[in-house]
């Protein structure tokens, strides 16, 4: 009889939050963004998109990031999008063949994509909605419908 | 507590929901001939019942290739019967089993819907529908993008919170999954039952509870926490004496929404200044004396009013709760997930297997753990057959559990929450 739980995953393994402040698997992306390591007031918006592995990274008023190709921000962005949700779970959405992933550049040589045209103002967009989620009201009345989830 | 015996019919019962289950998985809008033979084995099941004619209906239209809203809803309404009658079945062999008694929930009438819930139930319910046409072994990210951006006028509006707690997890769930073509290992009964959950939760808005202010003593037993990527619950089950009333089997939940950058003990940080003296009770076990709590119909007290401490330890695994009541759930909810029977004593039950998959990794409960202890609180659960469900386990330390770190967590600030804020602040400036 096949099961109606799910097996439990993980814990997510500790983030560098500082760093990484938004990483998310949306929309056929992995998204997020990432503090500059030399101007604390800076920050840039980067994705990888899955299955073609195209990718962009620049500040949110759109200034190119000067690091070229798979520059530090997106490898940053990969380091923790795999801290957040796994190996396996970020390799299967980017869609590599290869599940054996140790570390970032596990998954950056799998990927052959070119550099894509950049809408920082959406990425942004998702993690201001994203952190709305917090403000959400709490409760102490029943929600059975929880019973169904013991994942994350 | 002796080891509960399936009843019988459950096989049989379940074999048609599989039926069923492997038409959603290949997707309504191609009907095979099994999957048609599937749909008219669940009329057949139902036929009798005050369902029986729109299942058969619905059936017929399906396939003729008639594929509205209320004819999916009549699958998912009949799908659940069959669920709900073996969870009455399951909860009467689990009561035998730990000796309680079970009472009906006592509801009211099902809330009229604002214009707001029924255009918002009205779209989740066409989403739903799609899913089913296409199949869940057919699901791309095309298909699901949608919901997941729909989700949050759900989740902002109050009288669909259960609905949205669902959907989330539900909706993060396929999109985590998908592509699903070629994967044999789908979950497939487990997103057929989240799918007919759902399709009626889209329908009407679920039955009230009654509710009645009342006074007593409260004995905490455990906690079980459930939780998706954006939403974490905390679930007390305690025994509850009150004057005049039977001593009954409740539950106290705790729930607030999150983002999964919030993890560990972060997230109890959240949920314990919801109620600081319950979650205190967990973790060094005493009882309670509540004045001014809302008790449910369903057997969940909702926490509030006045509480005061009664001295004195309490070690929850030695509590006798042979006798206590237990309330069934009420009829939107009869599915066995839904069943939890607290179960306490020196050690698990030597037969049962300890169902450790369904405790959450919060929890910090891991097998070997029951190894040496000296008492154990459980919950009595069904999933393919009986288990118990690790809570806690007595140790000459202490009780192990996630109370204490609960507690622990009490004295962290919100710090996750705080630098997410700053950085998106940085966004916001021109840089």
């Amino acid at each position: 009889m096949p099961s109606v739980v799910p097996h439990r995953r993980a814990a997510p393994a500790k983030r560098k939050l500082q760093k990484v402040p938004y990483v998310e698997l949306y929309d056929g992306r992995l998204q997020g963004v990432v503090s500059s390591s030399s101007d604390p007031a800076r920050v840039y918006v980067s994705f990888i998109e899955a299955g073609t592995g195209n990718y962009a990274c620049s500040t949110n008023n759109n200034r190119p990031c000067g690091g070229g190709g798979f520059c530090g921000h997106i490898r940053a962005l990969v380091e923790n999008a795999l801290a957040q949700y796994g190996a396996d779970r970020v390799a299967r959405y980017l869609g590599c063949a290869d599940r054996n992933i140790a570390s970032e550049s596990d998954i950056a040589r799998q990927l052959h994509g070119t550099k894509a045209a950049h809408d920082p103002g959406v990425v942004f967009a998702r993690f201001l909605d994203y952190l709305r989620t917090i403000e959400l009201p709490a409760s102490t009345e029943p929600l059975p419908e929880m019973a169904w989830f013991v994942t994350g | 507590m002796t080891v509960p015996v399936v009843p019988e019919g459950v096989a049989e019962a379940r074999a048609v929901v599989l039926a069923v289950d492997r038409a959603l998985t290949s997707g309504l809008a191609r009907l095979a001939p099994d999957a048609r033979a599937a749909l008219g084995e669940l009329a057949d099941a139902v036929g009798g019942t005050p369902l029986g004619n729109a299942v058969a209906e619905a059936t017929e239209a399906i396939a003729r290739g008639e594929l509205l809203a209320h004819h999916l809803a009549a699958i998912a309404a009949g799908r659940a019967a069959i669920e709900g009658a073996v969870c009455d079945a399951l909860l009467a062999a689990m009561a035998v089993s730990a000796g309680l008694v079970v009472e009906a929930p006592t509801l009211g009438l099902p809330p009229t819907a604002d214009a707001r819930s029924l255009t918002l139930m009205q779209s989740t319910q066409q989403w739903l529908v799609e899913i089913a046409l296409a199949g869940f072994g057919q699901l791309d990210r095309s298909i699901i993008s949608p919901a997941l951006g729909a989700l949050r006028p759900l989740q902002e509006h109050a009288p669909l919170r259960r609905l949205a707690a669902l959907l989330t997890g539900f909706a993060n769930e396929l999109a985590d999954a998908a592509p699903t073509a070629g994967n044999p290992e789908l979950p497939v009964r487990r997103w057929a039952d989240l799918w007919s959950t759902a399709m009626l939760g889209c329908a009407t808005l679920p039955a009230a509870p009654t509710r009645r202010t009342t006074s007593g003593v409260l004995t905490p037993l455990g906690a079980d926490l459930v939780h998706h990527d954006h939403l974490v619950a905390l679930v007390a089950h305690a025994l509850f004496e009150e004057e005049g009333q039977p001593r009954r089997l409740v539950r106290i939940t705790l729930s607030t929404w999150r983002v999964d950058a919030i993890a560990g003990p972060e997230v109890f940080a959240r949920l314990a200044p919801l109620a600081p003296e319950l979650v205190a009770a967990l973790a060094s076990p005493v009882r309670l004396r509540l004045q001014g709590v809302t008790m449910l119909g369903t057997g969940d007290l909702v926490w509030g009013g006045a509480v005061e401490v009664i001295k004195g330890a309490v070690s929850p695994h030695t509590i006798d709760l042979a006798g206590a009541t237990i309330t069934a759930p009420p009829p939107r909810e009869r599915h066995a997930v839904q069943l939890a029977v607290p179960c306490v004593g020196s050690s698990p039950p030597a037969d049962l297997p300890i169902a450790f998959d369904r405790t959450s990794p919060l929890a910090e409960l891991t097998e070997g753990d029951e190894k040496g202890a000296l008492g154990f609180v459980g919950l009595l659960r069904h999933d393919d057959g009986f288990g118990v469900q690790p809570l806690a386990f007595a140790t000459k330390k202490g009780l192990r559990g996630p109370a204490e770190a609960i507690i622990a967590a009490g004295k962290l600030k919100d710090r996750a929450a705080a630098v997410l804020e700053e950085r998106a602040g940085r966004l916001l400036r021109k840089s």
